[in-house]
């Protein structure tokens, strides 16, 4: 009896882990910045493909002292730059962290980055499971800039 | 019946003051906003990491002029780029008629060595320039540029709230154009190839 509450108990706990690592990340990149830079950011896609609402927590990177969420409005004008306690996943839908928004903050860059070195960036959520990540270092283009195109990676090149 | 006609005569008196003062208040308002008026630029002189820069350095030339810092991790570095990319996509003969100025309202974290690294980066012979921090709000304020430093919950310790507008003006300051950060890359470029090709 108490082996298959045991059992019961232990499956949950799979199936759980198992919808944990529904959460998919594409797209990701870190911003190159020139070598004095003190800051950089993290860009991707975040795809919670369940029914339930999820949230990334905090995230953690061994090229920064610090990485924090952080998010940007345009006030009049005016872009503010804040802090924010999580980034909230809504249930079936892809968030988009991309500059101009919602971004992971690299703060004290342990080294300078160079174009298409691998960054790591840990993703902690908010079930306390973990998402690995090596992002690619780009240079971003202005989405605006039509007509002169960045080459497109789908995936960063593994050294 | 004597005193209840003096606290009459008194409130009255009270009553006729606070009216003046509000008309006189309210008559000076319009003369304050005037004050307020349209942003027309200004020449200045800050510094770079080689010595003192000014506007009037770039005689014949235009310059296209952005307010930010260095500890500004996207919203910069984006609008670098596309101040990189307009200046490298002008035809070959207008490209040297224009001076690309990155100003940083952040001189505390701001070495004009720093500056000169970052502004290195994007490729297009943008100059970091920096100052006195209270030169630097007076220019912003000329410009029609806006910032804060706010102390956020960070490890960055404060940030500077911005606007992230370009300004094109000539090398005696006067301010030719506004570019919103909503421009779009043909947009700034059809200004730019405009406002060089009316200068030549």
């Amino acid at each position: 009896m108490h082996a298959l509450r045991l059992l019961i108990a232990l499956s949950f706990v799979i199936s759980f882990s198992v919808l944990a690592g529904d959460i998919q990340v594409h797209k990701g990149y870190v911003r190159a910045v020139p070598a004095t830079a003190p800051v950089t950011a993290a860009f991707m896609d975040i795809h919670n493909p369940g029914d339930e609402a999820r949230a990334l927590i905090s995230a953690t990177s061994p090229a920064a002292k610090t990485v924090e969420l952080h998010t940007h409005t345009n006030v009049d004008g005016v872009m503010q730059m804040r802090q924010v306690e999580k980034i909230d996943l809504p249930a079936n839908s892809t968030t988009h962290l991309q500059p101009g928004g919602l971004h992971i903050m690299l703060i004290g860059l342990k080294t300078s980055l160079k174009m298409d070195d691998q960054v790591q960036v840990n993703l902690k959520m908010d079930d306390g499971s973990l998402i690995e990540l090596s992002l690619p270092v780009r240079k971003v283009a202005n989405q605006n800039m039509k007509g002169h195109k960045q080459p497109m990676h789908k995936h960063g090149h593994h050294h | 019946m004597k005193i209840n006609r003096s606290l009459l005569y008194i409130g009255a008196l009270l009553l006729l003051g606070l009216a003046f003062f509000q008309i006189k208040s309210g008559l000076e308002q319009p003369s304050n906003s005037a004050a307020i008026s349209k942003p027309t630029g200004a020449p200045f002189t800050l510094n770079s990491h080689k010595g003192k820069v000014s506007l009037s350095d770039f005689e014949g030339k235009l310059a296209l002029v952005y307010f930010g810092y260095t500890w500004c991790p996207d919203i910069c570095p984006t609008s670098m780029l596309f101040m990189a990319k307009a200046v490298n996509y002008l035809p070959e003969n207008l490209k040297n008629q224009l001076q690309p100025i990155f100003i940083s309202v952040d001189p505390q974290r701001d070495s004009p060595e720093r500056l000169a690294d970052y502004v290195d980066f994007f490729e297009a012979g943008i100059i970091g320039l920096t100052g006195e921090e209270a030169y630097l709000a007076e220019l912003a304020k000329q410009y029609g540029a806006f910032y804060r430093y706010v102390e956020i919950d960070s490890a960055m310790g404060y940030a500077v709230d911005h606007t992230s507008d370009f300004y094109l003006v000539n090398s005696s300051g006067k301010l030719l154009a506004t570019l919103p950060h909503s421009i779009s890359g043909e947009e700034l470029q059809a200004v730019l190839i405009k406002a060089l090709e009316n200068q030549l």
